[in-house]
Parts: C-alpha cells; sequence; structure tokens
C-alpha cells in the first residue's frame, strides 16, 4: 500500500506550509470557482460583459460632470479630458477593490450549501470570488490604457506598473475579504456594516480628490490605505509626476501585514465555520 | 486485510445554545455570553453530544452501512468523515483518496449548461480536468443527455437533471467514497443503477461507507453494519444482527403513533406525517389477527400546497424485505390529488395477505410530475400479524413464506 495516510483530529490544524501545499493540490477547483462565477455572473444580461465596462465609465462621467463642475477648482482636479482620467484611472481599480471585498465578504455565505457538503480549503471560496474581479478590472483597465493613448497621456511604464499596483491592491483586499468572510459566517451583522465601510473607504480614498488635498495631519490615513498608493501612482503617471514610492512601500507593507493577519484570522475560524454558517 | 478508515474515540459536541440557533447576530452571542457567564461560565454552555466514543474500522473494499433514526448521529459521522467539519474529539484516518457524495448534484448551477456543470461538479467531486476530459463521454452516455448538453440546466427535466448529476458522480474513482442517502431520491431505475455502481466500487478494491435508515438499502448492499444510537454506536457487525437491533429499538407499539420529528424521514419543509392510526388494532397495539384487513388513518401536514400527489403504504419485513407497496390511485378510483397547505387525514384499509410475523410499515406521499418526488415518508412502524385468526382456522405451520400462499389440487391419477 503506497496510498498516502491523512490523519485528522480536533487538534488538526494546517501549517502554513501545509495550507500552501494544499491549496496548491486544488488549483483546478480554484480555477473553475473563478470560471463559475464569470460564466454566471453576465448571463442573462442583454449587455454582458459590457456592464465591466459600463460601470466605471457612467461612474466617471457622472463625478466629471457633477464633483468636476461644482468642485473641480476647489479640490484641483484637472479639467476636459484629464478629468475623465483623472477618474478613470481611480474608478477602475477602486471597483476591482470594492466588489472583490464586499462579494468576498458574504462568499462564505453564498456558497453555504457547498461548503456544507464537501470538503476543500476554504480559503478557495473568497480567494476565487477576488480573482474574478481581476477580469473586471482587466476589461476596464484596457479600456482605460486605450483612452490614454489616444489623448496622448499614455506612457510605457503602464506596462510595468500594472502588474505590481494590481498585486499590491489584491493582496490588501485578500486580507480584508477574508476578514470580513469569516466574520460574516458567524455575524450576519457584516453584511449590512460592508456597504458602509466601503463607502467609507471610498471618501477617505484619494479618488474624487487628489493626495495632495488631504492635510498633512490627516495623511496618515493615506499611508495606512493601499488604494491611496495605487490610485496616486497611477495618477502620477498620467500626469507625468514622480512616482510616491515611499507611500508605495508603506501601502506594501500595510497589505502584507492584513494578508498575513486575514489568512491566519481565516484559517483559526474556519473550522468551526460550518458548524454556524 | 488492512483497513481504509480507522476511527478512535470519535465525538462531536455541539453548542447547543450557540450554534444551532438560526439568527446569529452579534449582539445575541454577546448576550449568551453574559447569560453564560452569569450561570457559571463557560460550564454554562449547553453542549449537545452529537457523537460520542466512536470507534470504528472500515476494511478495504468492504460497504459499510451505517444506520439508525434520523439525529442518531449518522449524518454527522459522515460530515467528520468528509472532512466538512472537525470532531470536537478523538482522531480518524483514512489511506488514499477520499470523495463524499452527500448529496447528488452538489454545486450544480443553474445558469450553467450540462456540458460546464460536468466540468464544476467533477472538479469539486475531486476530480481533475484531465480525468473529466477522459470521462465525459462515458458520463453523457450514461446519463443520455447528449442532444442537451448546450441547454443551461435550469430547463432539464428533473429527471434528466438527476441523471447527469448522478452520471458524473458514478464516475469518481477514489479509494473510499462516502455515501449519504443519496439513494432516497429519485426513481426505482434509478435507485437500482445507484446500487449496481457501488457494487462495482467496492468489487474493485475500494471502500464504500453508506448512510441510510432504510434496511432494505443497507441489506442489498452491505457486508457489515453499524447502528448508531443518540450519539452512540451500539452495534457493529453482521447486516442481519444490526438490523434486527434497529428494528429492536422501536418494538410493536401502540395502535396510535404520534409521529416526532426525528422520525420524518425526506423534506421537512414539504411535509410532516403527524399520526398513524390502526383502526382495528388488537387490543389497542398495532397488531392485527392473521387474515384480518388492516385499516390505517394517516395524518398528514402539507407545508404548502401540491399537485399530482400519490400516498402510498408499503410492507417490508423486519429484515427489510420488500412485500409491496400501494398507492391510492393504483385500482384508478381515485385521480392523483391536488392538495393545499394544511393537514388531511387519509384512511384505508390494506387487504391482509401477509403470514404471522413482525413487518414494517412504511406510509409516504410522493409527487407524480415528470418523475416521482418523494414528498416524505414515516419508515419502521411496526406491524405485528398475529398468530391466529380472528375467529376460524389458525395458520397452518406447513405453510411458510411471507404471504398466504392458496392453490387448487385435483385429485392424482396413477399413470
Amino acid at each position: 500500500m503506497s496510498q498516502v495516510i491523512t490523519e485528522i483530529s480536533s487538534r488538526s490544524r494546517t501549517s502554513p506550509g501545509e495550507l500552501l501545499k494544499e491549496t496548491w493540490a486544488y488549483r483546478e477547483l480554484f480555477g473553475t470557482f473563478v470560471e463559475r462565477d464569470l460564466r454566471v455572473r453576465y448571463r442573462q444580461t442583454f449587455l454582458g460583459i459590457a456592464w465591466v465596462l459600463l460601470y466605471p465609465l457612467l461612474f466617471s462621467g457622472i463625478f466629471s460632470v457633477v464633483f468636476g463642475k461644482l468642485f473641480g477648482d476647489v479640490a484641483a482636479i484637472p479639467k476636459g479630458n484629464d478629468r475623465i482620467l483623472f477618474f478613470l484611472a481611480a474608478l477602475v481599480p477602486w471597483q476591482c477593490f470594492s466588489g472583490g471585498i464586499s462579494n468576498a465578504a458574504t462568499s462564505l455565505e453564498a456558497n453555504s450549501g457547498l461548503l456544507g457538503k464537501i470538503y476543500f480549503p476554504r480559503i478557495l471560496v473568497p480567494a476565487s470570488v477576488l480573482c474574478s474581479t481581476v477580469i473586471d478590472f482587466a476589461v476596464g483597465w484596457i479600456f482605460f490604457n486605450v483612452a490614454a493613448m489616444g489623448w496622448g497621456y499614455w506612457t510605457w511604464k503602464f506596462i510595468i506598473f500594472t502588474p505590481v499596483l494590481l498585486m499590491l491592491q489584491l493582496v490588501a483586499a485578500l486580507g480584508a475579504g477574508l476578514v470580513l468572510a469569516a466574520l460574516n459566517a458567524q455575524y450576519r451583522d457584516t453584511r449590512y456594516v460592508v456597504p458602509f465601510l466601503i463607502q467609507m473607504g471610498f471618501f477617505v480614498t484619494p479618488i474624487l480628490y487628489p493626495l495632495k488635498m488631504i492635510p498633512s495631519r490627516w495623511l496618515w490615513a493615506a499611508w495606512i490605505n493601499p488604494m491611496a498608493g495605487v490610485i496616486e501612482t497611477y495618477r502620477a503617471l498620467l500626469a507625468g509626476t514622480y512616482i510616491p514610492y515611499k507611500l508605495l512601500a508603506m501601502n506594501t507593507g500595510v497589505a502584507v501585514a492584513l494578508a498575513i493577519f486575514g489568512v491566519c484570522f481565516f484559517q483559526r475560524r474556519v473550522q468551526r465555520i460550518i458548524d454556524i454558517l | 486485510m488492512s483497513w481504509s478508515i480507522q476511527i478512535e474515540n470519535l465525538g462531536k459536541a455541539y453548542n447547543a445554545g450557540a450554534s444551532r440557533r438560526l439568527s446569529n447576530s452579534f449582539a445575541e452571542s454577546m448576550m449568551q455570553g453574559v447569560r453564560s457567564a452569569l450561570r457559571g461560565g463557560i460550564d454554562g454552555w449547553e453542549s449537545f453530544w452529537a457523537l460520542k466514543d466512536i470507534s470504528l474500522e472500515v476494511a478495504e473494499g468492504e460497504i459499510l452501512g451505517i444506520m439508525g433514526r434520523n439525529g442518531a448521529g449518522k449524518s454527522t459521522l459522515l460530515k467528520i468523515l468528509s472532512r466538512i467539519t472537525l470532531p470536537t474529539e478523538g482522531i480518524f484516518r483514512y489511506r488514499g483518496r477520499l470523495a463524499s457524495l452527500l448529496e447528488i448534484g452538489t454545486g450544480f448551477h443553474g445558469q450553467l449548461t450540462g456540458r460546464e456543470n460536468v466540468f464544476l461538479n467533477g472538479s469539486i467531486l475531486g476530480l481533475t480536468r484531465a480525468e473529466i476530459r477522459g470521462k465525459f463521454d462515458e458520463i453523457v452516455a450514461f446519463a443520455g443527455v447528449e442532444s442537451f448538453l448546450d441547454t443551461p440546466v435550469k430547463y432539464y427535466s428533473s429527471g434528466m437533471y438527476m441523471r447527469l448529476a448522478f452520471a458524473v458522480a458514478a464516475h469518481l474513482e477514489t479509494d473510499i467514497l462516502l455515501v449519504d442517502e443519496v439513494l432516497a431520491v429519485g426513481d426505482a431505475e434509478f435507485h437500482r443503477k445507484c446500487l449496481g455502481r457501488m457494487d462495482e466500487v467496492s468489487r474493485s478494491g475500494r471502500s464504500v461507507v453508506v448512510v441510510s435508515h432504510s434496511s432494505s438499502t443497507i441489506k442489498s448492499l452491505c457486508s457489515r453494519a453499524v447502528l448508531l444510537d443518540q450519539g452512540k454506536l451500539t452495534k457493529v457487525g453482521d447486516v442481519d444482527a444490526v438490523i434486527g437491533e434497529y428494528m429492536n429499538v422501536n418494538k410493536v407499539g401502540r395502535c396510535e403513533r404520534e409521529i416526532d420529528e426525528s422520525e420524518q424521514m425526506g423534506g421537512r419543509e414539504r411535509m410532516r406525517i403527524k399520526r398513524v392510526r390502526l383502526l382495528n388494532g388488537f387490543k389497542e397495539r398495532f397488531s392485527v389477527f392473521w387474515k384480518q384487513d388492516i385499516q390505517i388513518a394517516v395524518e398528514i401536514e402539507f407545508m404548502q400546497s401540491f399537485n399530482e400527489v400519490a400516498v402510498g403504504c408499503g410492507i417490508r419485513t423486519v429484515e427489510g424485505l420488500h412485500v409491496f407497496t400501494v398507492h391510492h390511485d393504483d385500482g384508478g378510483d381515485h385521480p392523483l390529488w391536488n392538495v393545499e397547505a394544511g393537514r388531511y387525514l387519509f384512511r384505508f384499509t390494506l387487504r391482509n395477505n401477509l403470514r404471522p410475523g413482525t413487518y414494517q410499515v412504511h406510509i409516504g406521499a410522493d409527487q407524480q410530475h415528470l418523475m416521482i418526488k418523494h414528498l416524505g415518508a414515516v419508515e419502521n412502524i411496526l406491524l405485528e400479524v398475529m398468530d391466529h385468526a380472528q375467529d376460524g382456522p389458525t395458520p397452518l405451520a406447513s405453510q411458510t413464506g411471507l404471504v398466504n400462499g392458496s392453490s387448487i389440487w385435483e385429485k392424482p391419477q396413477r399413470i
């Protein structure tokens, strides 16, 4: 008999190495989950995947008109075509970030039927939900790049920075998503808190206004907010100003810490999740 | 022969206060924390042992049956073995790859096509993409849905849906297969297919653990069985002995039986059988004389309205051998009934042609729409057919079997 013997007891804890190994062993299921999310999301919609584009576009339009016109000067928002790009550079990544977190937060609840019937590493559920938002980002981002090229603001640096910044925001979203998903499994209150948190994040993050509008005594809020660095960097690339490396480094540290905390928090609770879900 | 699953002192406790509640909000759990603190700390939490001190070994190539009433801990045990939940105490080991089939069509998504669902369901059950691709044609042929492969499964008839779902599950090739009651759904043909497939699985040297409260399923399938009662293993061994013990748990009772929650089989959100009464029971017991017709009244509460409902009654021996099943519409006197939500009383008379002995009465309702869908049932009501008639001759000892045979003979001729 050469088969592997698996031993399970009440004290079974998965070490980080085992978790990685197991998640890797289930990579096909991970892929299947992502695929399912994508296939299902725009089934039976008339416009289909076009919604991915319409969303940030409509918002950018609204913000350009309403916010730009009203506070354009006060908030130091650029004018004309720059203004649409200014908002797109923030809204496309933010949409992916916030959408990913809010979907991840309710993912265990949404898949409770599956979780109660079959075993697989539970982390696959929120992680795959996050991963499927990357496709939304990709579609929106291609459009953004084309627009930036058309209006002459594009630089080859986008090609280098996009994967790095996308990684940064995904790591941060994973951390937050895992914590919220585990909490929501136990306390359904989470579901009502999440939209509020996201709305708050939307205003705290320099989306509607540039980073330089933040008074210096509030700057720490940007230091601990990975999305501040992501958006600010994209905007710096557009405007051709210098890249806020210090902010990015700080943000990366926060994102990694958040992700490690998220994974630990999730793994600690995950064993009990099915009994309370 | 070596073991394939080894279980040692397994136990599972649920926190009856905190986790069995439906509404589980933060404020509520704070309140509970406060309340339990007032009652004297953590000991004040009511814990409920769904399983306790389970030790068991499953040999390679064995089909082990787990029997027990609802709430005896069967499903909890299967959930622990499937790794869906962790045990509270104890340990178990298994050898090789393990797959669990707690439900047919786990993860099927209505919006996806048949083809997409085969891949989705297959990988959820633990097959690799390459394995699914390799078996794809076989799976589709088994299900017989070739021409609907690119149709979303929500447009499938329930029969097609079940066939496709089962076809995927039937092609699992893991070392250990855990199966829960999936056999209870679907029609007789489907049932037979399931049994046949599981037999094949075990003959190829893999182990199967089946949970069921149907003694006939256990009898036709398993080589060994265990009985769970209130979370404890009360009997391990030979199938017939375990079934006998299972039946002993509920001996022939009074002629009026209130059916409690734990005895309801099938969807409790669809219907509940409230009460079963033997109208002509001898001395208020669930007993009739030999050859005396059996008059039964059943009270069923439907939780919602259903159309095309057939109410039926079946008789099995205590060992699980199926003697017969009848439905109200068999004779053509009544059409299928449409019922509203609410309570109904059904009365019927069974012609009693049974030999003396103890039988299980099975009463249930099916919906005969597209395919037979079981709404709910109660099993294991014991009926005694006494060994003497009300008046007249007693049964002859020379006649044996389950039913009273009768024959007409002519005088022998010497030839």
